[in-house]
């Protein structure tokens, strides 16, 4: 994944590859939580994560997604400050 | 934000798909009370019509409710298919809730015409009703994945089921007469039924489900096309050799690519548990293993049967393939399901806020377990019943069938009932 938030913020990486719903949800939104404003959150996955953007837009945090041929996803979330 | 093109909110209202979840087990303890009634007159013929009844209580009543609810949460969320008038759903429910009832109340009490109308015109309307939403939603969605594929025929297989469902009822009301045999039609009814409306939509939701709760790695997606294609195979030459009537020698033969598909289905899964790192093993993947070791036994007694033409081959199958497969596996999924959108719709906004429960906390495993054993319980007696013929042994079945049925019911009845905290 190329993206400026990348560059300009520490990324907290959340791997979801071996976890089962929901804690893919609970780890990221625990981690979107806990993120101060130089901060974004990564997340890896194995597919995309449909019922999580509804939450996100919910708390009104940016997203950009990237998805591969082998359908697994990264996910960065951030805030606008 | 950039969401490609996912609909930000695609999962439906949680009222929908539970009325429908909540309805299955109901249906499963009037089937458990009609056999406690009819006891061995039901395992005589599959003509009797208390049998005919027995048979749609649960492949209606139990399968085609559950699945039909299935349809409504997961084409948005699996494939991203928008279902539209979606709040007609809840008129579908009702149809078919009603339709089921007239319509197996007619068969029980003498094919009463005045019931079996009434039900015939219900169901058929409410299945119209399901079929213009999923066809627009489903053959609207330009992916072309494994589960799309699937889904697809299993509604077209629906729809073929419907169609010959209402010439049969419509012979039986005394409307018309069968423009084919009507053996062949029964045939042609049957495998559409089971093998593309209920066969397809359980593999092709397992394709994507079974990877997503127990397996962390995507079941391949070359093997999933061959499973689809093998049981297309015997979807067209099986129902070919029915209508022409070639016997029962040419019907195996037709039915051997859905036996490789299946096996081929069955053995991708063994493989990729074996391999799986974090093992999570709960009731409701027994239940998977239930459902799928059930189907290859109703297999091989399709095999044995043209060697060997008892009537209670044809009853272990039905026991076999609608209990022990159709019955066990979305049994199961519930327990997946329910808990997962309780959870989704009332708890997920509140993480990292205040703590909330797992999905253990909404359905506990103790109870889900004791439901598992005496589901398996009701089935063994159920098959000893058909084997003796001895009406207790088969009232002790229709018992614990209504029991079990029963506390699936309360299960998630109770599961339902919990809120969220207000903060």
């Amino acid at each position: 994944m190329t993206h400026k938030i990348l560059e300009e913020r520490s990324i907290i990486t959340v791997d979801c590859h071996e976890m089962f719903p929901p804690e893919p949800m609970v780890k990221v939104l625990e981690a979107v939580e806990a993120m101060q404003p130089h901060e974004a959150v990564l997340m890896l996955h194995r597919h995309k994560p449909i019922h999580l953007f509804p939450k996100l837009a919910e708390r009104q945090l940016e997203f950009h997604v990237t998805e591969h041929d082998d359908e697994s996803i990264e996910l960065l979330i951030w805030r606008e400050n | 934000m950039q969401t490609g093109n996912l609909h930000l909110d695609q999962a439906p209202p949680e009222d929908i798909p539970f009325r429908f979840f909540l309805s299955g087990p109901f249906f499963g303890i009037l089937a458990g009370g009609l056999i406690f009634f009819g006891n061995t007159s039901l395992f005589l013929t599959t003509w009797h019509m208390e049998t005919v009844a027995l048979t749609h209580l649960i492949t209606l009543g139990w399968l085609a409710l559950i699945m039909m609810g299935a349809f409504y949460q997961m084409v948005p969320v699996l494939v991203g298919g928008h279902v539209p008038y979606l709040p007609l759903a809840r008129f579908v429910h009702g149809g078919m809730v009603l339709g089921i009832v007239f319509f197996t109340g007619g068969l029980i009490s003498s094919n009463e015409r005045n019931l079996l109308t009434i039900g015939g015109i219900l169901l058929v309307i409410s299945v119209l009703l399901f079929l213009i939403q999923l066809t627009i939603a489903l053959f609207r969605v330009k992916a072309s994945r494994p589960t799309v594929l699937a889904m697809r025929i299993s509604i077209i297989s629906l729809a073929i089921v419907t169609l010959l469902g209402g010439l049969l009822l419509g012979q039986l009301a005394g409307w018309w007469a069968l423009p084919f045999n009507r053996e062949s039609i029964k045939g042609i009814h049957l495998t559409f039924g089971l093998l593309g409306w209920v066969g397809c939509l359980i593999v092709g939701v397992g394709f994507h489900v079974i990877p997503m709760f127990y397996l962390a790695t995507s079941f391949p997606v070359k093997q999933a096309w061959w499973v689809l294609y093998l049981l297309l195979a015997t979807l067209i030459f099986l129902p070919a050799s029915m209508a022409i009537r070639l016997g029962a020698h040419w019907s195996i033969m037709a039915l051997l690519p859905a036996i490789a598909g299946s096996g081929l289905f069955i053995m991708t899964l063994v493989g990729l548990f074996q391999k799986r790192k974090r093992k999570v093993v709960d009731t409701t993947l027994r239940y998977w293993q239930l459902g799928l070791s059930s189907l290859l036994l109703s297999f091989l007694v399709c095999l044995i049967y043209p060697w060997l033409p008892h009537q209670n081959l044809l009853f272990f199958f039905g026991l076999l393939f609608l209990l022990g497969f159709g019955v066990s596996i979305t049994n199961g999924m519930l327990y997946k399901i329910v808990p997962f959108l309780i959870w989704l719709h009332r708890f997920s906004s509140l993480v990292g806020k205040v703590r909330v429960p797992f999905m253990s906390d909404i359905t506990p495993a103790a109870k889900t377990k004791r439901q598992l054993q005496l589901s398996v319980v009701s089935y063994v007696v159920l098959a000893m019943g058909i084997a003796s013929h001895q009406d207790w042994i088969l009232q002790l079945g229709g018992i614990l069938l209504m029991v079990s049925s029963g506390m699936l019911f309360l299960n998630l009845y109770f599961s339902i009932q919990i809120k969220a905290p207000e903060i």
